[in-house]
């Protein structure tokens, strides 16, 4: 190395190296720095462990987030048909008791209807032969 | 041990001041540093004098920032300024502060080898032969990233009056 390579060959240039060098004057880590590496001494040299950054996250875990996700959307959908389904077939077995009781309480009046005239044919039955037997 | 305690205290704040001036991150230095200091316990029967060390160090650390700064897909090149200035690592310091955390944050616009040689050279005081060793490159290429880059930054406009 020549000499003459490093010398400064304007006043500025001059200044600039000059503040380089202040620029960069060594900075100490701290005794936080210390304890680190004795730590990482007596462990056989594992790093602490660092939470992942929350944009950094694997490919695998995105995919595995995304399948998750999925599954989860498809769990829902399926409780809310069988929902469906299970009120629609509350609502046919309404609809088919209301339809029993109509038809039974129908049965029922045609019963009493009929009760009635059969009294009736009786009484006059009933009339008839008496007047047969005491003309 | 004793003899690794005592190159510890006597290197780390160069071998940590030159990862934090190279990655720019504080975090990134401490770990890098760290790395170093560890690899050297490993190394320490084969180091022949403590300029054997101290070379180790600096060569390992600077070759472990500039992996790392490869490794990262933004480069701090395409930030501006003002991002810069607001990311470098805050520091104790006499004189212009102003001027020389401006110094900083260009020397991070620079690519990764000119930004080693100048550190390596304004930081460590190494001369251009010590930088082609540390850095495994050709003397007049080290020279030459010397003068472009001083150039470069003589020509940001930098207030020198003082």
């Amino acid at each position: 190395m020549n000499a003459s390579d490093l010398k400064p060959t304007e006043p500025s240039a001059d200044r600039l190296e000059r503040a380089l060098r202040a620029a960069l004057q060594p900075a100490d880590p701290g005794p936080a720095f210390t304890i680190a590496l004795q730590a990482r001494l007596m462990t056989g040299g594992a790093r602490p462990p660092v939470a992942a950054p929350s944009r950094a996250v694997p490919r695998q875990l995105r995919v595995y987030h995304g399948v998750l996700a999925v599954a989860a959307a498809i769990v829902v959908a399926m409780g809310i048909a069988a929902q469906i389904e299970e009120l629609r077939g509350a609502q046919r077995a309404a609809l088919a008791r209301a339809q029993q009781e109509r038809v039974h309480s129908q049965l029922l009046m045609a019963l009493e209807i009929t009760g009635e005239r059969l009294g009736l044919a009786q009484q006059r039955i009933a009339q008839f032969q008496a007047q047969e037997q005491n003309p | 041990m004793d003899a690794f305690v005592r190159l510890v205290r006597e290197h780390q704040a160069r071998v940590f001041s030159l990862a934090l001036r190279l990655t720019g991150r504080r975090e990134d230095a401490e770990e890098l540093a760290q790395d170093a200091f560890l690899g050297l316990h490993g190394h320490l029967r084969s180091l022949e004098s403590p300029q054997h060390a101290r070379h180790w160090l600096y060569r390992t650390v600077t070759h472990r920032a500039i992996d790392l700064l490869r490794s990262r897909a933004r480069r701090p090149a395409t930030q501006s300024l003002d991002q810069l200035l607001l990311a470098v690592p805050v520091e104790d310091e006499s004189g212009d502060p102003l001027l020389h955390r401006t110094l900083r944050a260009l020397l991070l616009r620079l690519p990764e080898i000119p930004r080693a040689v100048l550190v390596l050279r304004f930081q460590e005081d190494l001369d251009p032969q010590d930088i082609a060793a540390t850095l495994d490159l050709p003397l007049n290429t080290v020279k030459s990233h010397l003068r472009r880059s001083l150039d470069w930054l003589r020509g940001q406009g930098l207030e020198l009056s003082r």
